[in-house]
C-alpha cells in the first residue's frame, strides 16, 4: 500500500479533522469527503461519526458501520460475519434480472447466498418465480432470512453445505442456478486482497478455488437447465469450459459463455442446455456475455 | 365612482385642446388587436367547454381539467383587462368633455394605471403560447467561472440562494450532486433538483453567466474583485429514479451511450470492498458526458446521470427549435447571446442588475435569502412576454 503524503494529510486536516482518518481507505481527499458525507447522512450522533471514522482508519468496512449496502434497487442489510455484496455482483445480477422473463413461473436456486442479495434481487424482479437460497454459514442463514423479511421478498432459505451435502438439498431440479462462491485461492489471498477484506470479512466467504466449480460440474449441472457463476479470474472460467468440452456428453448438451465486468475483468462463467429445457435459455441469455462453446 | 356621475355631460372643446389632452394621457400601450382577437377566441372556447361540462356527458379527465383552469385564467384576465381599459377610455372621454373635471380624472387615471399595466402584462403572458416545458420541475447546474476561489464561493452563494428560494416557496428540492472545493471553501460544481412542477418556467431565466463584484474575504488590500459563476437550467423530464432511468436507457441504441464505472486497481470482486459507485455516462451523438458519484448506490448514480442526460437533451432539442424559428425571422428581433452575462451582484452598492431587462434591485440580503428573487424573475417574465409578443406579432403579421 502506498503511503499517504504528509502534505495531503495536512490539507485534509485543515478541511475537517476527521478526514485524515478516512484517507487510508479512501486515498483521495475528494473520496474521503464523499465518505464522510455518507457517514454523516446515516449517523446522526457526532460522537458516533467520530467513532466510525476511527474504525475506518483501522480499515473496518464502511458497510458494517452503516449496516447496509445498496444492491440494485434494494438496500441490503450487512453484518460482520457475512460478506458485503460487491458492485460487480450487483452489476451482473441486475443485468441477468433484466433478461429473465417477468411473467413466467420458474425455479431459481442461489448457492452460497451470503446476505441473500442475488436471490432477493431476482425474486424482486421476477415475483412469479420460486427462489431458493443456500448457505452453510449460520450467520449468513440468519441475515438472509432477516433481509427476506424486512425487504418483504419471500425466499426459501436452506442452511446446508453445498459441497458435502448437495444431495440433501431440495428441490432436485431447478431452471437456473446462480452462485458467487468463495473464489480467492489461499496462495494469492495475502497478496491480492485488500486489508479491510482480509481483516474483517469471513474467510469462509472468500477462500476457495476450483472446488466450487468442480462441484458445479459434478453435482449441479445435472440438476439445472442453466447456471451463472461468478469468478475471480479467467482460470476458473476455463476450468468449467474445459470440463465441459472434455466430456462428450456435456459438450453435446451444454453451451458455455464468459462475461466480463465493466472494468473489463473476467467475472462470470455461465452455461445452458442447448435444447430440451423448459425455458429458451439461448434467447434469454443472448448478449449476456460471449459464447465460448 | 367619478366617471359614472359625469358621464352624461357632453361639452365641446376646441380641437386643439382635445389633442393636447389626449396626448398627455395616451402613453399607455394597449395590447395589439391581433392579440385581443386571440383572447376572444379563448373566451369562445371556454364557453363551449362550459356547455359541454354542463351536459355532463363526457369524462372530465386531467387534461380537460388543466385546459379548463387555463382557459378560466386567461378569460378572467381578459375581462379584467377589458373593464380597466374601458374605465381608462371613459376617463379620457370625460376629460375631453368636461375640462372642469380634468384634475380629478387625471388623478384617478394615475391611480388605475399601475393596475392596468399589471393586468395587461399578465394577460399578455397568458396569451402567448406557453413554453413547452413550462409545467416541468427543473434542474439547476451551477459552476464557478472566472475568479478562482472567489468564483467557487460565489457559486456556493448562488446555490444557497436557489435553495432558499425553493425553501421559501415550500417547494421540494434535493441536491443531486455537489463537489466541494478541496481547499474547503466554495464548490466546484453542484446540481440542484427543484421538484415542483412549473418551477422550470420561473427559473429558466436564471440561465447564463452571473457576475459578482465584491471584496473577497481573502483580499487583504480591500480591493473589489469581479468573478463569475454559470447557471444552467434544465427542464426535468422525469424523476431521477431507477425505473424511469431503465426505461429511458432502453430508448438508446447500444452504440449511442456508454456507461463507465470507476476503475479500481487490482482484481476487484471479492478482493476489495470499497464503495465504487461512481458512474460516468457518455452520450456519443451529443458529446455529453455526465459524472455522478454522490450516492453509495451505483444504481442510483446511474439513474441520476440518465435523468440529467434526458434534461440536457430536451433542452438542446428545444434550443435548436428556437434557433430555427429565430433564423426564420432573422434580424427582426433582438436576441441575447447565451454566453453573455445576465446579471450583476454588486455588493458594495447593495445592487443587483439584470442586464437583459435593465431591472435594478437594492437589497442584496433579500436576494441571497431568496426572498426578493421573485422581483427579478417577475421583471424578466414581463420582459420575456414583451419580446415574445413582438416576435409573435411579426409572425402573425407576416403570415396575414
Ligand atoms: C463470496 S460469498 C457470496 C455471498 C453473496 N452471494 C454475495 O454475492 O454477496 C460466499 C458465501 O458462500 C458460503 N459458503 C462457503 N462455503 C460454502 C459451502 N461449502 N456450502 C454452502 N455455502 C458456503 C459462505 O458462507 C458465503 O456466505
Amino acid at each position: 500500500m502506498v503511503r499517504i503524503k504528509p502534505s495531503v494529510l495536512k490539507k485534509a486536516c485543515q478541511i475537517n479533522p476527521l478526514l485524515p482518518l478516512l484517507l487510508p481507505e479512501c486515498r483521495t481527499i475528494e473520496a474521503a469527503q464523499q465518505e464522510l458525507r455518507w457517514i454523516q447522512n446515516e449517523v446522526s450522533d457526532k460522537k458516533r461519526v467520530r467513532q466510525c471514522c476511527m474504525l475506518r482508519a483501522r480499515h473496518y468496512p464502511l458497510q458494517y458501520l452503516l449496516g447496509s449496502q445498496p444492491f440494485g434497487p434494494l438496500d441490503v442489510t450487512c453484518q460482520p460475519g457475512v460478506l458485503i455484496p460487491r458492485w460487480e455482483t450487483e452489476e451482473w445480477t441486475v443485468s441477468l434480472a433484466e433478461k429473465l422473463p417477468r411473467d413466467m413461473a420458474f425455479d431459481i436456486m442461489d448457492l452460497c447466498t451470503g446476505t441473500g442479495c442475488i436471490p432477493l434481487l431476482l425474486k424482486q424482479m421476477c415475483p412469479k418465480c420460486s427462489v431458493f437460497a443456500v448457505d452453510r454459514s449460520p450467520l449468513a442463514y440468519k441475515l438472509a432470512t432477516r433481509n427476506s423479511n424486512t425487504l418483504q421478498v419471500p425466499l426459501k432459505i436452506i442452511k446446508k453445505d453445498i459441497l458435502e451435502r448437495s444431495s440433501e438439498i431440495v428441490p432436485r431440479t431447478v431452471d437456473l442456478i446462480t452462485c458467487n462462491p468463495p473464489y480467492i485461492p489461499r496462495t494469492t489471498f495475502a497478496r491480492e486482497t485488500a486489508r479491510s477484506v482480509k481483516l474483517f470479512e469471513p474467510k469462509l466467504a472468500l477462500l476457495g478455488n476450483k472446488e466450487f466449480y468442480a462441484n458445479l460440474v459434478d453435482c449441479w449441472m445435472s440438476r439445472t437447465d442453466a447456471f451463472v457463476y461468478e469468478v475471480g479470474d479467467l482460470s476458473q472460467c476455463y476450468y468449467v469450459l474445459n470440463r465441459v468440452t472434455g466430456d462428450v456428453d456435456l459438450s453435446r448438451k451444454w453451451r458455455i459463455g464468459f462475461r466480463h465486468d465493466s472494468c473489463g475483468r473476467p467475472r462470470i462463467v455461465y452455461g445452458f442446455r442447448a435444447s430440451g429445457s423448459r425455458l429458451n435459455w439461448a434467447s434469454i441469455l443472448v448478449k449476456f456475455g460471449d459464447m465460448k462453446h | 365612482m367619478l366617471w359614472k356621475a359625469v358621464r352624461a355631460k357632453k361639452l365641446h372643446l376646441p380641437r386643439i385642446l382635445v389633442r393636447l389632452q389626449s396626448s398627455s394621457t395616451a402613453e399607455f400601450q394597449e395590447l395589439h388587436p391581433l392579440l385581443l382577437k386571440r383572447a376572444e377566441k379563448y373566451a369562445e372556447e371556454l364557453k363551449a367547454l362550459e356547455k359541454w361540462m354542463a351536459k355532463g356527458e363526457g369524462t372530465f379527465d386531467v387534461e380537460r381539467q388543466k385546459k379548463f383552469s387555463r382557459l378560466c385564467a386567461v378569460v378572467d384576465s381578459f375581462h379584467r383587462y377589458s373593464r380597466e381599459i374601458e374605465l381608462l377610455k371613459d376617463l379620457q372621454d370625460m376629460m375631453k368633455d368636461d375640462p372642469s373635471l380634468r384634475d380629478e380624472a387625471q388623478q384617478e387615471m394615475a391611480e388605475i394605471r399601475p393596475q392596468l399595466e399589471k393586468t395587461s402584462s399578465s394577460l399578455l403572458g397568458q396569451l402567448l403560447p406557453p413554453h413547452p416545458f413550462a409545467d416541468r420541475p427543473c434542474i439547476l447546474e451551477i459552476r464557478p467561472g472566472v475568479g478562482g476561489i472567489e468564483a467557487m464561493i460565489f457559486a456556493q452563494d448562488l446555490l444557497g440562494m436557489y435553495i432558499n428560494y425553493a425553501h421559501n416557496k415550500r417547494w421540494k428540492y434535493h441536491i443531486i450532486s455537489q463537489s466541494a472545493n478541496e481547499s474547503g471553501s466554495g464548490i466546484v460544481d453542484a446540481i440542484l433538483s427543484i421538484d415542483e412542477p412549473g418551477s422550470y418556467d420561473k427559473l429558466r431565466f436564471e440561465a447564463g453567466v452571473h457576475r459578482v463584484q465584491r471584496i473577497p474575504a481573502t483580499e487583504t488590500k480591500g480591493r473589489t474583485h469581479t468573478s463569475t459563476a454559470a447557471v444552467v437550467v434544465l427542464p426535468q423530464m422525469a424523476e431521477d429514479n431507477e425505473k424511469e432511468a431503465e426505461s429511458y436507457e432502453r430508448t438508446f441504441k447500444p452504440d449511442e451511450i456508454r456507461i463507465d464505472v470507476m476503475r479500481a486497481r487490482g482484481k476487484g470482486g471479492q478482493h476489495v470492498n470499497t464503495t465504487d459507485s461512481a458512474v460516468r455516462l457518455t452520450h456519443y451523438p451529443s458529446g455529453i458526458v455526465i459524472n455522478m458519484q454522490n450516492e453509495r448506490s451505483q444504481h442510483k448514480n446511474k439513474a441520476k446521470a440518465f435523468a440529467i442526460l434526458r434534461a440536457r437533451l430536451a433542452e438542446i432539442e428545444q434550443k435548436a427549435k428556437e434557433e430555427k424559428a429565430r433564423a426564420a425571422r432573422k434580424g427582426q428581433v433582438s436576441t441575447t447571446d447565451r454566453s453573455d452575462k445576465v446579471r450583476t451582484y454588486n455588493f458594495p452598492q447593495n445592487r443587483i442588475t439584470d442586464h437583459r431587462c435593465g431591472f435594478n434591485l437594492h437589497d442584496m440580503e433579500g436576494i441571497m435569502a431568496g426572498e426578493r428573487l421573485d422581483d427579478v424573475i417577475d421583471a424578466m417574465q414581463i420582459y420575456d412576454s414583451d419580446t415574445r409578443a413582438k416576435e409573435l406579432l411579426v409572425e402573425v403579421q407576416g403570415t396575414a
